[in-house]
């Protein structure tokens, strides 16, 4: 679905269950989970971790509903939620580092298959902060103004820490 | 690998499949019918489109003229819009006005201070009228920049800044030096450079600069090792030191300097306290080891021929664990300060005539069922009653004036002084609504303490590095030697609040 398209029914989606519809949970959970979860196991590295932080954020769009802005972006908005979700698991699995520090953890559990390894493979070169920003860039194909939003940093250091991250992974791949 | 390439690997994260549906939502919230809030941007827009062309069509007077105006009445309505400003009971020549004022910073128009204060909120904000400073202060509080009012009581200041470079090999930015300046009313004195470490901090010792910091890493499987150098007022290197005591990891917490000796606290592999003695020239007289667990190091002083030194841990909400330490680096004695009805959190230490003063604040202990309900505080034990609060009572909108008056209630700065011999700390001074902050020996050999008082505050659930945020203004308290309070201040200094 395109962007403005997943917006636009969001928001109506959005709406609606503050109207009472709870069933419009389910359109919206249609429109964004696959994006929400997937980006999730990109950041976590896990499956597991991936769905807790879907179900989280569902959670909490449920909860904070009363704060969205009708006609605003409703996409960005749940975005925001799950960046802070992906933050709080990693927190939990490993509490006496910082979330700096956190690396990708082995895989398990579900075993994955090859191209989810690649991808992996490719992440684990990256530390968390520039994992994030990558996929909110290359494969979630967020602006540098929202990823700056979703982030809580500035647009200028979005750019940077872009052109940081894929420059050092040219950098690895080179070697 | 060019951006294609690694945009197809990422794409593949699309093939994962995804967890039952239902299961997920079955444990979302009901909705709660509400008031839709409606973005008013959009309806403005051409709201103000049409009384462009209204305006232009009915006078049909300058049209220049005209259009500037109202292209400035327009930046100025979106502006007050961005910077959540509000509008009402302002003409449009005032919102002009007020606009302008802002975007160049001067702050003379008196509208603006209206416009300023009404927007921010707050609980004793000033004491007296405002000056353009204290507006300036606190709009550039308002918008994020934290603005540190110059110390006029010394025009001396000291900097220091990390300088990175591209490393063609890595194929990312690295540390290339690290560079410390002297200004002396705001103009560059000297500056020296370090390649071997990042500068983290700085102490001073009568005309010597004693500068520490680390071994620049950027892979978690090199070795980190502490770095200390000292300057001379002219600022000449006089050495450079790195200290090899073999741990994997080890980093400077605290240096005492004196006259005779400088002695540091390092934590090495994030469980040994150590002290290192140096001598004047850097070298190294005495190092002692103790294997003290997960705790860092925030502070130390000294207590005649012993120290004190100060470990805290945010992972046990430990903020007041006191140990004394002898010169050979061996504990003596150890002690939580505490109290039955408060907690305590120490932030900042300094020896003067002979004891040791201690900068903390203390919030009320909670009673055992409140303990057991702030369990689930997230490591934010000192505001759990406030939350405690906002939560049971469903009060997630709470206001800022409402939410400032609690947090005012719930700290309180307190200056400690040791008891020269055991160490013992007991409380020497209060200041309700406030955190103790930086401890200083000014330049008349006075002590001076800074009060950071709680000015705003504003709650927010959704952000991952604090819940209540807000803003202090920081006084000052001097006190002579007998303990005698000579003066107090406000510094036009603004801080940070972040819980």
């Amino acid at each position: 679905m395109r962007n403005q398209n997943i917006n636009k029914v969001c928001d109506k989606a959005m709406i609606a269950f503050l109207k009472g519809d709870k069933g419009a949970l389910g359109v919206i959970y249609d429109c964004m989970a696959k994006l929400i979860y997937s980006t999730a196991y990109g950041i976590t590295g896990s499956v597991q971790d991936a769905e807790d932080v879907l179900q989280n954020t569902m959670i909490e769009i449920s909860k904070y509903a009363h704060t969205y802005k009708a006609g605003s972006n409703p996409k960005a908005w749940m975005l925001t939620i799950a960046h802070h979700c992906s933050i709080d698991v990693i927190r939990k699995r490993k509490p006496d580092i910082p979330i700096e520090d956190s690396k990708l953890p082995e895989t398990s559990g579900t075993q994955p298959d090859f191209s989810q390894i690649e991808v992996l493979e490719l992440l684990s070169l990256l530390d968390p902060e520039e994992r994030r920003i990558l996929i909110y860039r290359l494969y979630t194909g967020l602006p540098y103004k929202q990823i700056a939003s979703v982030m809580g940093i500035s647009v200028t250091s979005a750019q940077k820490k872009y052109q940081r991250s894929v420059k050092k992974l040219k950098a690895c791949y080179k070697n | 690998m060019k951006k294609r390439e690694i945009r197809n690997i990422l794409k593949q994260l699309v093939d994962i499949p995804l967890p039952d549906k239902e299961k997920v939502l079955s444990a979302c919230s009901e909705p709660k019918m509400v008031e839709l809030v409606q973005i008013r941007k959009l309806k403005l827009k051409p709201l103000v489109a049409i009384s462009f062309v209204l305006v232009l069509l009915v006078l049909s007077v300058s049209a220049y003229t005209i259009a500037a105006q109202v292209r400035e009445y327009n930046e100025a309505v979106i502006f007050f819009s961005e910077y959540d400003l509000p509008i009402g009971g302002l003409t449009r020549g005032e919102i002009r006005k007020v606009y302008r004022d802002i975007r160049t910073m001067t702050f003379n128009y008196d509208k603006t201070a209206q416009v300023i204060e009404s927007a921010v909120g707050g609980y004793e904000i000033f004491q007296e009228n405002p000056t353009a400073e204290d507006l300036k202060n606190l709009w550039n509080y308002k918008n994020g920049m934290l603005f540190v009012q110059e110390r006029t009581n010394s025009p001396v200041s000291y900097k220091y800044y990390t300088v990175e470079k591209l490393n063609e090999r890595l194929g990312f930015d690295v540390h290339d030096k690290s560079v410390f300046e002297k200004y002396e009313k705001n103009e560059l004195v000297w500056q020296v450079e370090f390649r071997n470490f990042w500068i983290e901090d700085y102490v001073m010792n009568r005309d010597r600069i004693i500068v520490y910091g680390r071994l620049p890493t950027y892979s978690s499987a090199q070795k980190s090792y502490a770095w200390i150098a000292c300057i001379d007022s002219d600022g000449t290197v006089l050495w450079e030191t790195m200290l090899y005591n073999g741990f994997k990891s080890e980093y400077i917490g605290a240096v005492v300097p004196t006259d005779e000796k400088i002695a540091v606290f390092s934590r090495g592999d994030l469980r040994y306290l150590c002290l290192n003695e140096l001598d004047p020239d850097g070298e190294v007289i005495n190092f002692h080891k103790t294997d003290v667990g997960n705790y860092g190091i925030w502070n130390a002083a000294k207590l005649g021929g012993d120290y004190i030194v100060q470990l805290g841990s945010y992972m046990t909400g430990e903020y007041a664990k006191i140990i004394k330490v002898n010169s050979e680096g061996v504990i003596i004695d150890s002690f939580l300060y505490d109290s039955d009805d408060n907690y305590y959190y120490v932030r900042d230490m300094i020896e003067y005539n002979e004891h040791v003063y201690l900068s903390a604040y203390s919030v009320p202990a909670p009673d055992k069922g409140e303990k057991d309900a702030d369990k689930n505080a997230g490591g934010r034990h000192d505001i759990a009653p406030i939350l405690r609060y906002i939560f049971d009572n469903n009060r997630m909108d709470i206001s800022k004036e409402e939410l400032t008056k609690l947090v005012r209630d719930q700290f309180t700065a307190v200056l400690l002084v040791c008891d020269p011999i055991s160490g013992t700390p007991k409380e020497f001074y209060s200041v309700k609504g406030s955190l103790g902050s930086k401890l200083t020996i000014n330049d008349s050999q006075e002590l001076s303490w800074d009060v950071e008082s709680i000015t705003e505050t504003f709650f927010s659930p959704m952000t991952s590095s604090f819940t209540i945020g807000g803003a202090s203004y920081v006084y000052r308290y001097v006190f002579d030697k007998n303990g005698t309070l000579l003066s107090q201040e406000k510094t036009g200094e603004v801080v940070n609040f972040r819980r």
